[in-house]
C-alpha cells in the first residue's frame, strides 16, 4: 500500500486510506496530575476537534495523545512540552488512517469490536481490530481508524472479508 | 403421503431433488433432509458409533444423536450435519454415517453382538496384548464421528459484536413475552431463536392468546417487537459464553458454510430456550420408528410427515393424550398408549387425561395404565411391535404391532448456556429435571426453560423475566400485562427413567444414543467404582462429544441413582461443555481463516521486495525476504550467492522490521541506566552504543545499539521478535518502578524505515545516492556514529553500524521515501539481500540473535563479560554475582568448526564428547560459509570443553546424523574487525 490517497468500495462499504506523514504523539510524564494548557482535551477518549471537524488530537490511552496531521494544535503540544508536562515525537509514518463509510461501515467493524460499548461515552478508543493495534473514532459518515502502519494491509483485508465473503447478513 | 400433497406449516410450494447414499429422492421447499427421507419412507438414516446398530432420526431438532449426515461431494464435505436441522436445496447429496460399507449392510455391525466385549471403559482394558499397534489402524478407522472434511472451501464466515439491554434465547411463547415486556418498557432488546420461525410450540399446539388463535398473537408480537426495533436472529443458537459474552451461532439451513457468529454483550439476560424431552430406557428403544414423542409431532405440524401409520405412545405424563387427540386428526391409528402412571395416580393428578383417555378409548385407542414398554421388536427396517406389559408383572407381556413407538419420558429445560456461566443445577421435583440455579443480577429464566411447562405459565413466567431484565438495566417504561391464554394442560408427569428388564438385557437399554451407552455401562461402571458423575461419565463417555447430556444426560443420571440407591439430586449432572451444538473451527475463526489465518505485519518496502522477487516469508508477525529468486534457485544457493555479493562489493538489506522506541526526557539517560547492561547517559550526541539488556533474574533480554539524538532524546533499536516485548518492558518500569521519573516512551518501530547497506563498496554507492551533501558525514563517521539530515526534504539518519562485519550503514528514514531510497541504492549497482545471507554474514562474525539470546543465557554465558560494569546498577545486575552464574557446568558461547571437509551440521544438534552420550552443549546456529569455504556454527558448550580444538560429535539422529566438530573461537571472519573499520 503506498502513502497515496487510495479507496476501494465494497458492497456499501467505503474504505479510504492514508499514510500520516507528518503525526505528533505527545506522551505525558504524569497522568493525571498536570496543569494542561487550555483546550487540551484531557479525559482519555476525549477528542480536540478542528473548527471543520478534522481531528486535531486524540487523547487515546491515559497520558498519550495522537495529532494525525499537526496544525493548529503543534502550539498546544508546544506549550504543554514548555510547561514540562511531557514530550512530543515525531512519528511521520508510523500511523494509517482509514476512513470507513457507507452503510456497511458499522457492520464491519462490528466484525471485531463491539462498538456501542467500545465508543460508549467516549470519542475514541484505542483498539485492537482484527489483532492489529488501532484508534477507533466515530464521524459523521462512519468512523476513522488509526492503524499502525505495519498492521494496515492486513486490516483493511480483514474489514473488507465479511463483506465479501458469502455470509448471510443478519436478519434485521 | 406424496411429497405434493403434504401440508406442513414449513412447507412451501416447490419441488426438489437430492440424493441420499447414492440414490435420488423427491422433496418439498422447506423440507428438512429427516423430514423428507421420512417422507420417502426412509427409516434406516445411520449407524451408532460403537456397535454399529441401525438407527433411524430421534428428534426434530438440533438435540438428534442418530440421524447425522455428511453433505456435499469429496472433497468438499461436511461432516455431522443434523438431518432434523438441515433444510434441503435442489441437488443436496448426502451420506449416512458410521458405516461401511453401505448402510444396510455394515461389515462392523458385528461388533454389537460383542456388547459385553466392548463394554464401559473397554479402552483401558483391552488391546493391551500383544501390543496396542496391533489393533491401532482398526479402531482408528471405526473411531470417530463421520469423517474429517478435506478441503471444505467454506465462505468467509461472519463475527458480529452486538450489544443489548436484554438478550432474549429462544422466541417461543415465553421466549417472545419476555422481549415484549422488555422492549414495552424502554429495553434494547436482541432475541435467539435457533428455529427458523417463531413461537415455539405453538406451531403445533392448538392455544389462544389473548382469546384469539396463537399464530395471530405470535405474528402481532412479532409485529410489534419490529417496530419497538427488536434484533431477532432466527436460526442462531446461543451456544456458550465466553470472556462476559453470550455466543450465538446462526447456520442458515443448519449447514455451516453461510454461517454467522455473534458475540453479544447483554445487560440481562432471559434464558428462554425451552426444554428437550427425553426419552424411557427399555430394550432396543434405539430401533428405527422408535422416536420422541414430541418430534413426531412435529413432523406432523411442520412437514405433514406421518412417521408411521400404526402408533403405540410411549410415556410417564399427560402430553401424551392430546397428542394422539392430535394424531386421530391427522387420520394415523394410534393403537395403544402405554403409561406408566397408575389408575390411581391419575386421579390424584387431576382428571383431564382421564376425560381424554376416555375420549380416545371410545376412539379405538387401547390406554393402558401402570403399563411400559419392555422392548420393542423389530430389526434393521425398523419397529414392527411393542412389547409391553404391567409395571410390576412385566412377564405377562403382550405384542401389539405397530410401526412407530413414540416415547416421551419428560423434559429437561435447556440449560446448557446458562450452566456455562457457572451456575449450578438444582433438581425440581416438581418437573422431575434440572434446572438452573437463579442468578438474579442478570439472568432471568423463564417458560419451559424454567420449567413452566404449560402456556399460561411461560407466558406469565416471559412477561415476569422481560419486565425484571429490563428493570435491571434501567428501563422502567410500562412493559404491559401478562398475556392471557389456553392450551395444552401441565403434562402432570410422574418420573419414569427405565423399563423393567432382567440384567443380561440391560445392555440393550440405551441412555445415550450418540456414545452407544446402555443401562449395562452405567451398572458395570459404579460396580467397579465409578460413582461420582462425572467420573461415570468419563467411564462409560455417558454425555460426551457433541451431544454433552443434552437427550441422555438426565436419564443416565436417574438410572445411576437407581442403581446405587439413591436420589438423582445427589447424583447430580455432569458438566456440560460448550458449544451447544457442533460449531465449525473456521466459524470461529471468522475473518481470519486461508491466507488470513493470523496477522501479518508489512514493511514500507514490502511491495518492492515482491518486485525484484523477494522470497516473503514469515518471521514472527512479519513478512520478510529470506533470498531473492534471481540469485538461486533456493534458499541455500541464493544465500550463499548474496553473501559473496556483500562481502566482494555489497548490497542491501531491509530492517526496518527492528524494534525502535524514542525515550525521550530530561531524566531518559538515567532511565535508560537502569535497563541496559552499560551506560546510556555517557553516550555522546550523534554517537550510538551496543546495548545489552538483562531479565530481572540476570539472563541477557534483548541487545541493539541506541542513538543519542540530543541531551534529552534516544532511539533504543531492538531485535525484530523483541519489539514489543521491549517496549512493555520499558514502559512496565516507567510506570511503575520509576513513575516519577521525567521521563516518556513511545513505539517509533512503524515511524523509521531502515535500509542497510553493507560491503566494500557501501561508502561510494552512499556518496552517489545521497548526494554530495552527505559526503562528509560518510567520510567522518567511524564505527557507532551517526549523522542526522535532509534526502529529498525527509528527514534521514545515517548510522555506521554493522551486523554483517563489513563497511556498513543503517539509513534509517521515514517510510514514505524509504521504496525511491531502496529504488536509488538497486539502481547504483547494489543487490538486495535477504535473511539467508543475513544470517550467513553474522555467523561468520559471531554475532547473535534469538538463538543464543535464548533467555537461559548470562552475559557471561555469551562472551560478553567486558560489558558488566560495577558502576552501572540495571535491571537483573544484581543477580549476576550468583554463584550457579561462575559454575563450571554454565555453557559459553563458542564457535564450531566441522573436522572432515564437506560434512555438515545443524541448529538444534546436541553435542556430546565423542565417546559419551551425555550432551555437553547443543549446536544454537549453522550455516556454510562461503568465505570460509566449509560449514561453520555457533554453539552453547559447557565451559570446561569450550576451548579451542576440542572435537566434539554433533549428534543429529533425525536429520543428518552424527558430524565431528571442532571448538574454535566464535568469530570466524576477519577476527581483527579490519573489514569493518575499512
Amino acid at each position: 500500500m503506498t502513502s497515496a490517497q487510495a479507496q476501494r468500495k465494497v458492497g456499501e462499504l467505503h474504505i479510504a486510506w492514508r499514510a500520516l506523514e507528518h503525526a505528533v504523539e505527545f506522551r505525558a510524564y504524569a497522568f493525571p496530575g498536570a496543569t494542561w494548557p487550555t483546550g487540551f482535551p484531557i479525559t482519555p477518549g476525549s477528542v480536540l476537534r478542528a473548527p471543520l471537524g478534522r481531528f486535531a488530537l486524540l487523547h487515546f490511552a491515559p497520558g498519550r495523545w495522537l495529532a494525525p496531521e499537526p496544525a493548529e494544535e503543534a502550539a498546544l503540544l508546544d506549550s504543554a512540552v514548555a510547561a514540562g508536562t511531557g514530550t512530543q515525537t515525531g512519528v511521520g509514518g508510523k500511523w494509517q488512517a482509514i476512513t470507513l463509510t457507507g452503510a456497511q461501515a458499522p457492520r464491519a467493524l462490528a466484525a471485531t469490536i463491539d462498538l456501542e460499548t467500545v465508543l460508549s461515552g467516549r470519542d475514541c478508543a484505542a483498539v485492537r481490530l482484527f489483532d492489529c493495534p488501532g484508534i477507533v473514532a466515530r464521524t459523521v459518515e462512519g468512523f476513522e481508524v488509526w492503524a499502525l502502519s505495519s498492521y494496515a494491509t492486513d486490516l483493511i483485508q480483514c474489514l473488507k472479508r465479511p463483506i465479501l465473503g458469502k455470509s448471510a447478513l443478519p436478519v434485521t | 403421503m406424496g411429497s405434493a400433497l403434504r401440508q406442513g406449516t414449513r412447507l412451501g410450494p416447490g419441488q426438489l431433488r437430492f440424493r441420499f447414499d447414492g440414490r435420488e429422492y423427491n422433496a418439498r421447499s422447506g423440507d428438512t433432509a429427516a423430514a423428507a427421507l421420512l417422507a420417502n419412507g426412509i427409516r434406516l438414516m445411520g449407524r451408532s458409533v460403537k456397535y454399529r446398530r441401525p438407527r433411524g432420526v430421534m428428534t426434530a431438532g438440533l438435540e438428534e444423536p442418530n440421524a447425522l449426515f455428511s453433505v456435499g461431494e469429496r472433497p468438499f464435505v461436511i461432516p455431522n450435519v443434523s438431518g432434523p436441522s438441515l433444510i434441503l436445496r435442489d441437488g443436496l447429496v448426502l451420506r449416512s454415517q458410521n458405516r461401511w460399507p453401505t448402510l444396510s449392510f455394515d461389515v462392523a455391525s458385528v461388533l454389537r453382538t460383542g456388547g459385553s466385549l466392548f463394554g464401559a471403559g473397554f479402552y483401558y482394558k483391552t488391546f493391551m496384548w500383544p501390543s496396542w499397534r496391533v489393533y491401532e489402524g482398526i479402531i482408528r478407522r471405526l473411531a470417530g464421528l463421520g469423517e474429517a472434511p478435506g478441503d471444505c472451501n467454506l465462505p468467509t464466515p461472519s463475527i458480529e459484536h452486538l450489544s443489548c439491554d436484554v438478550l432474549v434465547g429462544g422466541a417461543g411463547p415465553a421466549g417472545l413475552a419476555a422481549a415484549l415486556a422488555a422492549a414495552r418498557a424502554g429495553a434494547t432488546v436482541v432475541i435467539c431463536e435457533r428455529e427458523p420461525v417463531c413461537g415455539g410450540e405453538l406451531e403445533f399446539e392448538e392455544a389462544t392468546i389473548e382469546g384469539r388463535p396463537s399464530a395471530d398473537w405470535v405474528s402481532a408480537t412479532l409485529s410489534e417487537l419490529r417496530t419497538r426495533g427488536v434484533r431477532l436472529l432466527t436460526e442462531s443458537t446461543i451456544v456458550g459464553e465466553t470472556d462476559g459474552l453470550l455466543i450465538a451461532h446462526r447456520e442458515p439451513g443448519g449447514l455451516a458454510g453461510e454461517n454467522s457468529v455473534y458475540r453479544i454483550r447483554a445487560r440481562a439476560f432471559v434464558a428462554a430456550m425451552g426444554s428437550v424431552e427425553h426419552p424411557i430406557a427399555f430394550i432396543d428403544n434405539d430401533l428405527p420408528g422408535v422416536m420422541l414423542l414430541g418430534a413426531a409431532e412435529r413432523y406432523l405440524a411442520r412437514f405433514g410427515v406421518q412417521v408411521g401409520s400404526e402408533l403405540v405412545l410411549f410415556a410417564n405424563h399427560d402430553r401424551v393424550y392430546t397428542a394422539a387427540s392430535r394424531f386421530l386428526a391427522a387420520g394415523l391409528r394410534v393403537r395403544a398408549i402405554v403409561d406408566t402412571r397408575g389408575e390411581g395416580e391419575f386421579e390424584i393428578n387431576g382428571g383431564l387425561s382421564v376425560r381424554t383417555r376416555a375420549e380416545l378409548t371410545r376412539a379405538g385407542v387401547e390406554c393402558l395404565s401402570g403399563h411400559a414398554v419392555i422392548a420393542a421388536q423389530g430389526g434393521r427396517g425398523g419397529v414392527r411391535a411393542a412389547l409391553v406389559a404391567p409395571i410390576n408383572a412385566p412377564d405377562a407381556s403382550r405384542v401389539i404391532a405397530c410401526d412407530a413407538l413414540l416415547v416421551s419420558g419428560g423434559w429437561s429445560p435447556a440449560v446448557h448456556a446458562t450452566l456455562q456461566q457457572g451456575g449450578t443445577p438444582h433438581f425440581s421435583n416438581e418437573i422431575s429435571a434440572f434446572k438452573a440455579a437463579e442468578r438474579p443480577g442478570w439472568r432471568h429464566d423463564a417458560g419451559a426453560a424454567n420449567g413452566a411447562l404449560d402456556l399460561a405459565t411461560a407466558l406469565s413466567d416471559g412477561h415476569a423475566a422481560g419486565e425484571r431484565a429490563a428493570r435491571l438495566t434501567g428501563r422502567v417504561g410500562d412493559s404491559g400485562s401478562t398475556a392471557g391464554a389456553g392450551g395444552d394442560p401441565r403434562p402432570r408427569l410422574l418420573p419414569f427413567w427405565r423399563s423393567p428388564a432382567p440384567v443380561g438385557a440391560e445392555k440393550r437399554q440405551f441412555v445415550d444414543f450418540q456414545n452407544d451407552v446402555t443401562v449395562a455401562d452405567l451398572r458395570q461402571a459404579i460396580e467397579e467404582g465409578f460413582l461420582d458423575i462425572e467420573h461415570i461419565k468419563r467411564y462409560t463417555t455417558l454425555g460426551v462429544g457433541t451431544d454433552q447430556g443434552r437427550m441422555g444426560g438426565l436419564l443416565g443420571a436417574a438410572i445411576a441413582a437407581e442403581i446405587q440407591g439413591t436420589s438423582v439430586p445427589q447424583v447430580g449432572m455432569s458438566r456440560l461443555r460448550p458449544p451447544y451444538h457442533s460449531v465449525t473451527l473456521q466459524s470461529l475463526a471468522g475473518a481470519r481463516v486461508g491466507g488470513a489465518l493470523r496477522v501479518t505485519r508489512r514493511t514500507p518496502l514490502h511491495d518492492a521486495h515482491a518486485t525484484h522477487g523477494g522470497q516473503l516469508e514469515s518471521m514472527g508477525l512479519w513478512m520478510r525476504p529470506r533470498y531473492y529468486i534471481a540469485n538461486g534457485p533456493d534458499a541455500f544457493t541464493a544465500g550463499i550467492a548474496e553473501a559473496r555479493q556483500v562481502r566482494t562489493w555489497g548490497g542491501i538489506s531491509d530492517a526496518s522490521t527492528l524494534g525502535k522506541i524514542e525515550i525521550a526526557g530530561p531524566e531518559s539517560g538515567a532511565f535508560l541506566d537502569r535497563m541496559y547492561l552499560t551506560k546510556a547517559s555517557t553516550i555522546r550526541i550523534g554517537r550510538s552504543k551496543y546495548m545489552v539488556s538483562l531479565r530481572e533474574d540476570g539472563m541477557v533480554l534483548d541487545d541493539g545499539i541506541v542513538l543519542r539524538l540530543a541531551e534529552d532524546r534516544f532511539v533504543a533499536t531492538t531485535g525484530t521478535g523483541h519489539g514489543e516485548h521491549m517496549l512493555s518492558h520499558f514502559e512496565y518500569y516507567r510506570d511503575t518502578e520509576w513513575g516519577g521519573r521525567r521521563v516518556t516512551v513511545t513505539d517509533v518501530t512503524e515511524a523509521w524505515a531502515v535500509i542497510v547497506v553493507a560491503g566494500p563498496r557501501s561508502r561510494d554507492t552512499l556518496h552517489t545516492v545521497l548526494g554530495s551533501e552527505w559526503q562528509v558525514p560518510l567520510h567522518r563517521l567511524v564505527h557507532m556514529d551517526f549523522a542526522a539530515g535532509l534526502w529529498r526534504e525527509r528527514e534521514l539518519r545515517l548510522v555506521r553500524a554493522s551486523f554483517s562485519g563489513e563497511l556498513a550503514f543503517e539509513l534509517h528514514c521515514r517510510p514514505d521515501i524509504a521504496p525511491l531510497l531502496w529504488e536509488a541504492l538497486i539502481e547504483s549497482g547494489l543487490a538486495p539481500y535477504g535473511l539467508e545471507a543475513l544470517d550467513i554474514l553474522r555467523v561468520e562474525k559471531g554475532y547473535l540473535t534469538s538463538s543464543e539470546m535464548n533467555g537461559q543465557t548470562t552475559p557471561f554465558d555469551l562472551g560478553m563479560s567486558g560489558l558488566v560494569k560495577s558502576d552501572n546498577h540495571c535491571i537483573g545486575s544484581d543477580l549476576l554475582d550468583r554463584r550457579a552464574f561462575h559454575a563450571p557446568t554454565r555453557p559459553l558461547l563458542v564457535g564450531l568448526k566441522v573436522v572432515d571437509a564437506g560434512t555438515k551440521f545443524l541448529p538444534g544438534a546436541q553435542l556430546t564428547v565423542p565417546d559419551e552420550r551425555r550432551p555437553c552443549g547443543f549446536v544454537t546456529s549453522s550455516v556454510y560459509s562461503p568465505a570460509i569455504g566449509e560449514w561453520i556454527g555457533l554453539a552453547l558448550v559447557a565451559r570446561s570443553l569450550a576451548h579451542a580444538g576440542t572435537v566434539l560429535l554433533a549428534r543429529d539422529p533425525l536429520r543428518d546424523g552424527d558430524t565431528s566438530v571442532t571448538v574454535a573461537p566464535p568469530v570466524h571472519f576477519d577476527a581483527g574487525a579490519e573489514r569493518l573499520k575499512a
